[in-house]
């Protein structure tokens, strides 16, 4: 671990973790996505927008389905090993704080003075 | 039920619009707990099995809002007419006797 | 184990909500008069009863 985000070291496998990050949220979102259809579904009426909103629900429930097949295959998800699953967090948690402690903007970013006056003076 | 006994044991006040509205809101209960529970399965069998469950219980939902809107239980287009009956059956339940 | 711990508990919620539906369907279709919502409660009471099989064998199977 280290606090200078300019030392080349924490580029190292940035894409790897890119990736898993974006699947997680992509997950989250499906996931959120089956939640607020069916919410929905227990709201509506009108049996065109009940068909709707259920085509939209099977289709949500087989992404969410995909994304975390891909995501067991690839060993980014392991919700059949809590303690690999427990590595990875430990990880993740580690990475984000060593992001939080780095140094990200080490020159000034006050910007009191780049105005003469508030907006509402004008 | 027979009036007399239901008058006796105060099971008058558990009409049919009242057990059809707890069969409403359970189903809607029930879809909602099970988008939560295919959300975190990840083995194809449970998957599968509560997905089908989803769908039986979103038919279910379906046939009971249909039953209530056609008895005129449950005023989906006509917000007026369905506070009107709110209110009527708030009064219901707040006049009825404590046993 | 061939499911995941937070699948079984999942699986152990839905049933416990559905045991206490199928409790009330059956109960309270006693109660009512009108013909068309106790078959409507006797399709629900057919369809908990076949679910909660589904979650016996699960559970059962989960079981160590």
């Amino acid at each position: 671990m280290n606090n200078d985000y300019l030392d080349p070291i924490n580029s190292l496998h940035v894409p790897e973790l890119a990736d898993t990050t974006f699947a997680m949220d992509l997950l989250l979102r499906a996931k959120e996505g089956v939640r607020n259809i069916a919410v929905a579904l227990t709201e509506s009426a009108s049996p065109d927008v009940r068909t709707l909103l259920r085509n939209q629900l099977m289709q949500g429930i087989a992404m969410h389905q995909e994304i975390t097949e891909l995501m067991i295959n690839k060993k980014w998800f392991h919700p059949y090993e809590l303690s690999e699953q427990y590595k990875l967090d430990q990880l993740s948690a580690n990475n984000t704080l060593m992001i939080g402690k780095m140094n990200l903007f080490p020159v000034e970013t006050n910007r009191k003075g780049m105005f003469d006056r508030t907006p509402d003076d004008h | 039920m027979n009036p007399i006994i239901e008058t006796l044991t105060g099971m008058d006040a558990l009409s049919d619009q009242v057990v059809a509205m707890d069969l409403l809101i359970s189903a809607k209960s029930g879809i909602r707990n099970y988008a939560m529970a295919v959300t975190e399965a990840g083995t194809p069998e449970i998957k599968e099995m509560l997905t089908r469950h989803l769908v039986e219980a979103l038919d279910m939902h379906e046939q009971i809002s249909t039953y209530m809107t056609e008895k005129g239980w449950y005023h989906a287009w006509d917000t007026n007419e369905q506070i009107s009956l709110d209110l009527n059956n708030i009064n219901t339940a707040l006049n009825l006797p404590t046993l | 184990m061939k499911y995941a711990l937070h699948e079984v508990l999942e699986v152990h919620e839905m049933a416990a909500f559905k045991t206490t539906c199928l409790t009330k369907s059956k109960t309270m279709k006693g109660l009512v008069t009108d013909q068309l919502l106790k078959d409507i409660m006797q399709q629900d009471i057919d369809i908990s009863t076949r679910q909660l099989q589904e979650y016996a064998s699960i559970l059962s199977n989960a079981k160590q």
